[in-house]
């Protein structure tokens, strides 16, 4: 006896493709569910043949799931500010630490090159430009990327041996995350400055505010990062291009403990008015915050949730937890924006830094929805902050228990990008970000909107394919 | 059928001449206005028009066949949208409409049947000038206008006597003169004025072209105060000064120089009811310089 | 006895409104005395503290972790408690957004991971439909599958899956179904009434649903099952299903069936399983001669010629009235009369149709009145149209066919790609006769009648040049409650001139009428 279940069909039709019956059977009174459809895959049916074989799979599902949870439950927490060359692990003596992609001298782009002179200036190796570009070339510098050490860094994001790095701990799993101090805006290092004045700013850093910052640091006991991003959220950041709130918090939590440092009020005063006065100081926070989250979240087998995304200027990478060290990359493109006053696209360096970090973790462009005040900074009107948030559900395994945003009636930011909803949907995750002159030094130029290259998720689910397809 | 994508599909039935600039030049128009019943193209001085089948084609029109009641406000396209043609046959507007010309034929000009000077006949006069008469208070220029095909129309008086005058006398300062307070006079995209100017220029050069007098005053003044109207109405009567217009107009003028009266009643009856005012406006100036041929032969002369 | 238990969750953060009102829903849980949830401040461990808990986690708790302490009279009502709490806190997407857009999804799986709807519409490109429908089924939907380009392959995997779940695939080139009184793809609005139907045939089912209506009856429900149903390799997988839901359905009292002749292994199972039923059916296999008998042995089935006699047929069964066709001969007489005082001159009859099943009829009744017609689907290889765009003597061609609707839309969403053509067929001095079809319904075009009239229009103005008169005639498939209105369709038609009919069958009976009165029944063959 042939039985059918649900028959009329109770509940609503979810239409996929043509809008107009999507229309017509609403106008029937009809609950209409509307797929908005894209070819998956970009209708490539190689990828589309990879897909079938990695969707639906449980272990797989299994893995994503474990993989969340240790994101979800590690506990950044800054415990303190070291010397990179002693703090970050694997560091050697004429190594310099770069954000994104691993790349050589020759492809690196202007403010990349502009920040490794500096860095070469500040380690005193050269004490001229041209001849620290001059070593720079020669290869007699080791070049390694930030996220092979733990660190982030924004921009250019170059980490030197001397220079002073917060240090921070997963307390839950123990792994450790870096990242240098926030210069400020205008000519900074991190925007490939490389004049007197950068590098007296650095050394003022390394001998004045690191020292400062430490102690009361060490004082507070530690100060928890994933409590205050959360609350960040709340407050109009998404972390990312806003971090007003973040630093505000931060400087609120440090204040008790910086008036028992003993140094002189005067230093102390000045490191104050440094962090106040710069806005984005907690971004080198909320960056390593969500890298020791992630890293606790990489290596797992089996998982398809992305750990990385970060750019070196020239090119765009991407790692997967379950495909062990492999970076998957593709050519870095020029983020859509506004430009500040006199600049325009012409004068752009295509996207840099490891910032790109905060949306892998559900932040940043993913919680915009969060942090509606940034439309004025990077485009677009209110809802397309909210939409921008809302489209991040699609590309996400889940959302976040701890971060969560207002406006969207306190839903959890979307969290755990797995590449095979990206390939199969073609949505790529939004990043916004600020916008670098290709010009070494000139600074920032404008802040917009990006995406990562296509391409670095369809390899990756290539070699996710090669890796995991068998069902092994 | 791709569905997903879902264009605004309009289809073409019949096109101009210079529809062959994006049809096989692959020229780039961009989107200069858009109206309920027309969308105007331009590219450099050159405007192109979308109308809907049963408002007639022309040299520079494509009809497309949408129902009555259709507007093209419906579309999503709007003024600085580019129109262009990256497919063969397929024009789009902007990104979400796309016109297929795969079936559409080329227009001939009605015009280009008439290829002999032709008597006026005045049972035509007569039904032109009653239709006209019914409807004088449409057009401010024929407000108080006697209409008598027989009688002199000195009692005429304002701008169309002056016209008319200046003409005669073959008096350029005083036709400029006469032609300033017209020639961008009214409101809108194709002023009152300028459907006037337009139905008398259409005229003048089925006649003028055999005379040669197409260098005379009246098209050397008219040119001169071009740049007085828009951009839109200045290239519409550039076209009348080459002996183009609008099928309806044309048809207009053909049948009541060639057709039965019957056939002149019902395109004249059409030529009226275009637009407030324009078709009355153009009906008009057609009557004036059908008027005038006949009474002065004044092409002839090269006025 | 009164049972406690306190659980904290170290590094849990919750907003503190949300914590409240969960509290609050936990507090009115049945036999629930007490409940503390939220971060373990200080002052939230003193009131669980004052709750009578006592141990070390509590002390040790910062302001980070999250509480939850329940006092209840009973220990499954703390149980209860618990999975309220973590359903809120960790349930996925939380309902009533703050901001309310339409929402819309990123794919099928997506969309159907909220629960909530029972059946699919797919309408992507072929290539990717099977997949789409695939992902339905195993999500639990009935699928509706209006794309066509799906391989038979795909088709019979889908309708075999879909057959062990209990689900149905409707296509794929399934056009209209009309289920649980909702229209899918084309579809008119039906009155609801006694009559199910199974069809393979979209615009079939169009033209039997929308002459039903306007004979006061109406459907229970409108299956489609999609071209190849009855094919050899599918099996009439869904046809089966169909017609095993008719029976067993309260609401029809009388089922019908319209398909292209089925393959010969399937027929006699159909006919089997329809004997022996216990209900009437109806049986329209669409250009199959109808034998003398127009019964089955049982005497349960009645075949039908057409898709009008198909409708007569159900509807006499379902009411009980005589009711011989919608029209009637004399109105036909008076019709065709009317319509040769414009022909004068005579002429090659020409038909432009948006909907397939009513072309292949058109084709049929022709051929059963002895008239030969070219076709771009003419079974008959003689009268096979290569060219689609030519015509030769009288032709009638389907432009909903894949060769006018790669890459455009379908005539029944544009009637308008028809107009150049069909202008002109009318700019041809031997042309005497033009046909078209506008059907309405959901789905289709929003004014089809209007768009049509332009081109009658123009159509007319052309022959008023060329001195020819021109016979015009329209098929009109639509219900009183279409969203186009019948009535204002066909009066825009016959405005513009145009002779408007409802029945497909009426209309090809016109032609033939005004081709044999003008003396050419059989045109010489190329």
């Amino acid at each position: 006896m042939l039985t059918i279940r649900n028959w009329p069909p109770e509940g609503g039709v979810i239409n996929v493709g043509s809008g107009v019956f999507a229309e017509s059977m609403q106008e029937q009174g009809a609950n209409v569910y509307q797929v908005k459809w894209q070819p998956p895959a970009h209708g490539k049916a190689e990828l589309i043949d990879i897909l079938d074989e990695l969707e639906g799979r449980s272990d797989i599902d299994k893995a994503n799931q474990t993989a969340i949870e240790r994101f979800s439950s590690a506990q950044p927490v800054l415990t303190g500010i070291g010397v990179a060359r002693e703090a970050i692990p694997g560091f050697g003596d004429r190594m310099l630490l770069h954000a994104g992609p691993p790349i050589t001298w020759g492809k690196m782009s202007g403010p990349l090159r502009g920040a490794v002179i500096g860095a070469i200036l500040y380690e005193g190796w050269a004490d001229s430009p041209e001849k620290a570009e001059e070593l720079a070339s020669k290869g007699d510098i080791e070049y390694s990327p930030c996220h092979e050490h733990s660190a982030v860094g924004p921009m250019a994001g170059v980490v030197s041996p001397r220079m002073p790095v917060f240090i921070l701990e997963n307390r839950t799993h123990g792994n450790r995350s870096y990242s240098t101090l926030n210069e400020g805006l205008g000519k900074v290092l991190r925007y490939g400055a490389y004049s007197e004045e950068v590098l007296d700013r650095l050394r003022w850093m390394e001998k004045v505010l690191a020292p400062i910052l430490k102690k009361a640091i060490e004082l507070s006991g530690g100060i928890d990062l994933k409590s205050m991003i959360a609350q960040a959220l709340h407050m109009g950041d998404e972390v990312h291009n806003r971090n007003r709130a973040g630093t505000s918090l931060l400087i609120r939590a440090l204040v008790p403990y910086l008036v028992e440092v003993d140094h002189p009020q005067a230093d102390i005063r000045k490191c104050l008015e440094f962090v106040n006065s710069n806005d984005h100081f907690f971004l080198n926070l909320s960056m390593p915050a969500v890298k020791a989250m992630l890293e606790a979240a990489h290596g797992i087998h089996k998982s398809s949730v992305v750990t990385i995304m970060a750019r070196n200027g020239t090119e765009f990478g991407i790692k997967v937890s379950g495909l062990g060290n492999q970076w998957f990359t593709g050519p870095a493109e020029i983020v859509k924006g506004l430009y500040f006053p006199g600049y325009s696209e012409e004068d752009a360096n295509p996207d840099i830094g490891d910032s790109a970090i905060t949306e892998t973790a559900g932040v940043g462009g993913f919680a915009m929805a969060a942090a509606i005040p940034i439309v004025q900074f990077v485009g677009g009107a209110p809802e397309d902050a909210i939409r921008f948030s809302e489209k991040m559900y699609s590309i996400t395994i889940t959302e976040n228990r701890h971060f969560t945003i207002p406006i969207l009636n306190f839903r959890g930011t979307p969290t755990g990008i797995d590449i095979r909803k990206v390939v199969e949907t073609g949505i790529l995750p939004q990043i916004n970000t600020g916008i670098a002159h290709k010009a070494p030094g000139v600074g920032q130029v404008g802040a917009g909107l990006v995406n990562p290259p296509w391409e670095c998720f369809e390899k990756a689910i290539i070699a996710f394919g090669k890796e995991y397809a068998d069902g092994n | 059928m791709d569905m997903y994508e879902q264009p605004f599909y309009l289809t073409a039935v019949s096109h101009g001449r210079e529809f062959e600039r994006v049809l096989k030049d692959r020229k780039t128009f961009k989107v200069h206005s858009v109206f309920t019943h027309a969308v105007n193209l331009v590219a450099g001085s050159g405007f192109l028009t979308i109308l809907p089948l049963g408002r007639g084609c022309g040299k520079d029109v494509a009809t497309v066949a949408v129902s009555e009641r259709f507007s093209f406000f419906a579309l999503d396209v709007s003024p600085g949208d580019e129109a262009g043609m990256p497919a063969s046959c397929s024009l789009w507007l902007g990104e979400k409409t796309v016109i297929d010309f795969s079936g559409s034929k080329g227009w001939r000009s009605p015009l280009e049947a008439v290829n002999c000077l032709h008597t006026i006949g005045d049972e035509n006069m007569a039904v032109l000038e009653s239709a006209l008469a019914s409807k004088h208070n449409d057009s401010v220029f024929s407000r108080g206008f006697k209409f008598n095909v027989n009688s002199e129309p000195a009692a005429c008086g304002g701008v169309i006597e002056d016209i008319r005058r200046t003409l005669l006398e073959n008096d350029r300062e005083g036709l400029e003169k006469a032609l300033a307070g017209v020639i961008g006079f009214g409101p809108g995209l194709t002023p009152s004025g300028d459907d006037l100017v337009l139905g008398i220029s259409l005229a003048r050069s089925v006649f003028g072209t055999p005379w040669r007098s197409k260098g005379s005053i009246w098209e050397a003044c008219v040119r001169r105060n071009l740049h007085k109207t828009s951009d839109l109405s200045a290239f519409f009567i550039n076209r009348a000064l080459e002996g183009c217009a609008h099928e309806t107009v044309e048809r207009a003028l053909v049948y009541v120089l060639t057709g039965e009266p019957g056939e002149a009643k019902d395109a004249v009856g059409r030529l009226l009811s275009v637009g407030a005012t324009s078709g009355c406006d153009i009906g008009l100036g057609i009557y004036l310089a059908l008027n005038w041929q006949r009474r002065y032969a004044w092409c002839s002369k090269g006025w | 006895m009164v049972f406690k238990r306190l659980v904290i969750k170290p590094n849990s953060y919750h907003d503190s409104i949300v914590l409240m009102r969960l509290a609050r829903t936990v507090r009115n849980i049945d036999k629930v005395v007490a409940a503390q949830v939220g971060m373990a401040t200080g002052l939230n461990k003193d009131a669980v503290r004052e709750m009578g808990f006592v141990s070390q986690e509590l002390e040790t708790a910062t302001a980070n972790d999250l509480i939850v302490a329940v006092v209840a009279e009973a220990e499954d009502a703390i149980d209860n408690a618990e999975e309220v709490i973590k359903e809120s806190l960790e349930g996925s997407a939380r309902q009533e957004p703050g901001v309310k857009a339409a929402k819309i999804y990123a794919t099928l799986s997506e969309a159907a991971s909220v629960g909530g709807a029972g059946i699919a519409a797919i309408s992507v490109p072929g290539e990717y439909a099977a997949r789409e429908a695939g992902e339905a089924l195993a999500s639990g939907l009935h699928v509706f599958l209006f794309s066509d380009n799906v391989s038979v392959e795909d088709e019979v995997r889908l309708k075999k899956s879909g057959k062990e779940k209990g689900l149905f695939v409707m296509g794929p080139d399934c056009g209209t179904a009309v289920i649980g009184g909702l229209g899918l793809g084309f579809a008119n609005k039906v009155r609801s009434g006694r009559i199910g139907i199974v069809a393979a045939a979209g615009t079939g089912l169009q033209q039997v649903m929308a002459i039903i209506d306007r004979l006061g009856e109406g459907i229970s429900e409108a299956i489609g099952t999609g071209g190849r149903d009855l094919s050899k390799d599918v099996g009439g997988i869904t046809t089966f299903m169909g017609l095993a839901f008719l029976e067993s359905d309260p609401n029809t009292a009388v089922k019908v069936l319209i398909s292209k002749p089925p393959h010969p292994s399937v027929r006699d199972n159909l006919i089997r399983m329809l004997d022996d039923g216990a209900k009437p059916v109806v049986v329209c296999f669409m250009g199959e001669e109808v034998g003398e008998a127009r019964r089955s042995r049982s005497g349960k089935v009645l075949f039908a010629g057409d898709l009008e006699e198909a409708a007569i047929l159900a509807y006499q069964l379902a009411t009980g009235e005589s009711k011989e066709s919608l029209y009637s001969r004399d109105e036909l007489d008076e019709m065709a009369r009317k319509v040769m005082r414009r022909v004068d001159g005579g002429g090659y009859f020409r038909g432009l149709y948006s909907g397939g099943t009513l072309c292949h009829e058109t084709l049929t009744m022709l051929r059963r009145m002895g008239i030969d017609v070219y076709s771009n689907i003419a079974q008959d290889r003689r009268l096979l149209i290569e060219d689609p765009l030519e015509s030769f003597a009288n032709t009638c061609i389907d432009m909903g066919e894949d060769y006018f609707t790669r890459g455009k839309p379908h005539p029944m969403l544009d009637p308008g790609m028809r107009v150049p053509r069909y202008i002109a067929e009318a700019g041809r001095k031997d042309v005497g006769i033009l046909l078209f079809d506008v059907v309405l319904g959901y789905g289709c075009h929003r004014d089809p009648a209007g768009v049509m009239a332009e081109a009658v229009r123009e159509a007319g103005r052309i022959r008023k040049d060329m001195g020819q008169g021109l016979a015009q005639i329209a098929v009109m498939v639509g219900t009183a409650g279409d969203p186009q209105g019948l009535e204002k369709q066909a009066a825009v038609l016959s405005e513009a001139g145009a002779e408007v009919l409802s029945s497909n069958r009426a209309a090809a009976d016109l032609v033939s009428r005004i081709i044999k009165a003008q003396g050419g029944t059989r045109q010489c063959l190329r």
